[in-house]
């Protein structure tokens, strides 16, 4: 502000120069004129003073007008007389003029001051507003709210939060002077603010009222040539306010999140109960069953019999080990906290490698691949896009019979591989096509006991989605159901190598 | 002298102790067991076993500080067994000196088949021989020559060396990051697109279905291997 108004020599420099060009034009023109329009001229140059000057300056210049004049050219000339009662009056309302116009004027610049200050106040309220807004974690908000009060007042600004038992956390801060934590305490206890002045600098704790509570302290480190004047007090009363309102709906928000996060962790947990005690139970009990069958010594088996048993072990087991390591991943993807593995991979392997895998049960299953041999490689985590395929291929296996196709399909669309893993089976009911997905749903056309735990779906959709990519079912057009899901293409994907290579 | 036929079982669980050994028995290997990765490393200095199947979740010691204590020792081949069935763990166990890595549970056939395929890659008569024949492949290292079916085929010299190494390996899976050392050299040793575009090339030169090999299978995440039917 003090920028703005001119300081007081630039005023007595521009006083003489008006002065001494009114004394010049009165002298010019002083044989075709009569005085009083001599003194017309000294006028103007006073309210041109007043006009941009402070009224000290405009009064010295009016005086000093005053004085020049009657020596300079109220007769006797080069004498300084008593002038004549006309002018007397001239020279009295020489200096009200100077007085009003200078008065007028800083009261108008004075209002522009406070209007200028006043908008800026606004417009840094309602950056920080915006900012406030946008912050997700009192982190960040405390952070922004931070770099605004420096930048709007200067002042280096700390906020101490206030912690659930209703303490005030005093070990946030580091590089908060000593006077201040103390000034941050009693401003806590009291719920008021607290000033503090010391030789280097002022501190201020504002308390940040919340709806029923405090929920932290701002503190302010003015230093001694930044000290708040009015005006920025209350402007910090209003920024502390946002900002607890702020760190209030954040706090508020995350208690809601969390109480939502413990009741679908409880559903899963009801749910998965339900689902282990079922499906883990079955081929278990086949397992114990069989197995203290031939474990009987007493008992008198043929051949036949015995492998039979034996077989029922290891199929029921194989049922579990799936069932088990489905659940893990289940677990692990659904927990929200997967690192993806990404690397540069080819589909025809992941796919390959797959169905190497179900090799033996696929048995009199045909598979049609059409997967172009051009297809970019993909940015993705090899084991999970394996475990999504073998989801499917799980899902095409135990919902179709024998001597049926299985077809996997790939193509590049918008940027990104999109691939479709479909069978000739029942299909998906319209109606289920997005329920699928959902943790432990089994469609209405799903045999009851196949073994399968309505898990397989959730994790290709949560595989697929970690990889910022789509799944969705659809009908196959010839009949069945079919998986489409998108994967993302590595950077260098789309570049073929230079393989000219000569041959050997 | 390693004995012939002796298989070290190092797992701390006696019911799959117990399953291996028998598995083993039954096609005519001596067992000798460890349940304890210090009783391991012991047994394996005394008895001198021809191959060491070791888990990775033992009481006293990780497998992997173990399988780096073996090869500081002994050139002895190593398979890891474990339920630990993560890429970065079967890497992990790879680079610190095992042969090959089966995750649990283990499949009889297959837990045979690999037993029988790391012996042979790692039978010192066979390594000088001055060619090898894997199923139905064969190469010929020396004029760097390779047939498939009993057909020549052309090989770029990055090809043959690509074939050759998981020939020399052939049976266990051989990483990536050992691939590419052995194969583009130490440099090389994050350019994995390299990898993908050559084995691509390899298998549309041998395969029959490149998209379903029956020779170079992918181990996704892990590396690549040189099926071994017999």
């Amino acid at each position: 502000m003090s920028a703005r108004r001119p300081s007081e020599l630039q005023g007595i420099a521009w006083g003489l120069v008006a002065l001494l060009a009114s004394t010049l034009i009165s002298h010019l023109v002083r044989a075709h004129a009569e005085l009083t329009d001599l003194i017309m001229i000294h006028l103007l140059a006073v309210v041109l003073i007043a006009m941009r000057f402070s009224m000290r300056v405009s009064l010295a210049t009016a005086v000093v007008s005053i004085l020049s004049f009657d020596f300079l050219f109220i007769p006797p000339a080069l004498v300084l007389s008593f002038p004549d009662l006309k002018s007397i009056v001239t020279f009295i309302v020489m200096i009200v003029v100077a007085a009003v116009i200078s008065k007028l004027n800083e009261r108008l610049r004075s209002e522009q001051a406070a209007s200028r200050r006043s908008e800026q106040a606004t417009l840094s309220l309602y950056r920080l507003a915006q900012d406030l807004g946008s912050a997700v974690r009192v982190d960040q908000l405390v952070a922004s709210a931070a770099r605004h009060i420096e930048r709007a007042f200067g002042a280096q600004a700390h906020v101490l939060l206030g912690e659930a038992e209703g303490s005030l956390g005093v070990d946030q801060v580091a590089g908060l002077p000593k006077g201040g934590l103390n000034a941050a305490r009693r401003a806590w206890s009291r719920c008021e603010s607290v000033t503090e002045s010391s030789g280097e600098s002022t501190i201020l704790c504002q308390p940040l009222l919340g709806l029923h509570r405090p929920v932290g302290i701002l503190v302010l480190i003015f230093s001694p040539d930044h000290a708040p004047d009015d005006d920025a007090l209350r402007l910090i009363v209003a920024f502390a306010a946002q900002l607890a309102s702020a760190i209030e709906r954040i706090s508020l928000g995350s208690a809601v999140q969390h109480a939502q996060v413990q009741i679908e962790t409880e559903r899963t947990r009801n749910a998965l109960l339900s689902t282990v005690s079922h499906d883990l139970k079955t081929p278990l009990s086949a397992i114990i069953a069989a197995g203290t069958t031939l474990a009987n010594e007493h008992s008198s088996l043929d051949f036949a019999t015995r492998a039979e048993l034996t077989f029922t072990i290891v199929e029921a087991a194989e049922r579990l080990d799936g069932l088990v390591t489905n659940l893990l991943s289940a677990t692990r993807l659904d927990s929200g906290t997967i690192m993806l593995t990404k690397s540069v991979e080819a589909l025809d392997e992941l796919i390959g490698a797959v169905l190497s895998r179900f090799a033996e049960r696929l048995g009199t299953r045909l598979v049609k691949l059409d997967v172009p041999a051009d297809l970019p490689l993909l940015s993705v985590d090899p084991k999970l896009i394996e475990l999504v395929l073998i989801n499917l291929v799980e899902n095409a296996l135990r919902y179709t019979p024998e001597e049926t196709t299985l077809y996997i399909s790939a193509r590049l669309a918008a940027g990104e591989v999109v691939v479709d893993v479909a069978d000739e089976g029942a299909g998906i009911l319209e109606a289920e096509r997005e329920k699928v997905f959902e943790k432990f749903f089994r469609g209405s056309l799903a045999r009851t006991n196949d073994g399968g735990a309505g898990l397989g779906l959730m994790i290709c959709r949560a595989a697929v989605r970690a990889h910022g990519g789509r799944i969705l079912a659809k009908a196959r057009s010839g009949g069945g159901a079919c998986i489409e899901f998108s994967l993302p293409v590595a950077e260098s994907g789309h570049a073929h190598l230079e393989l000219m290579e000569p041959h050997v | 002298m390693s004995q012939a036929r002796t298989v070290l079982i190092i797992d701390d669980e006696i019911q799959m102790r117990r399953t291996l050994s028998a598995a083993l028995r039954g096609q005519s290997y001596d067992v000798i067991e460890a349940a304890t990765g210090t009783d391991g490393l012991l047994k394996l200095a005394s008895r001198t076993p021809r191959i060491v199947l070791l888990d990775l979740g033992l009481p006293d010691m990780d497998g992997i500080e173990v399988a780096r204590r073996i090869r500081e020792q002994s050139d002895v081949p190593i398979i890891v067994i474990s339920v630990r069935g993560d890429e970065k763990n079967q890497v992990l166990a790879l680079d610190s000196g095992a042969n090959d890595y089966i995750t649990k549970p283990v499949r009889e056939g297959a837990f045979l088949a690999r037993v029988r395929a790391v012996l042979r890659s790692t039978d010192s008569t066979r390594r000088e021989s001055a060619a090898f024949v894997v199923g139905g492949l064969r190469i010929d290292p020396a004029q760097k020559r390779a047939w498939v079916r009993g057909a020549e085929v052309q090989l770029t010299p990055t090809e043959f060396r690509l074939l050759n190494v998981l020939m020399q390996e052939a049976g266990r899976v051989v990483t990536h990051q050992q691939l590419l050392r052995q194969v583009w050299g130490p440099t090389h040793a994050r350019e994995i697109q390299y990898l993908r575009v050559y084995m691509k090339q390899l298998r549309e030169k041998i395969e029959r279905e490149p998209a379903r090999p029956e020779f170079l299978v992918t181990s996704p995440g892990v590396g690549y291997r040189l099926k071994v039917t017999d």
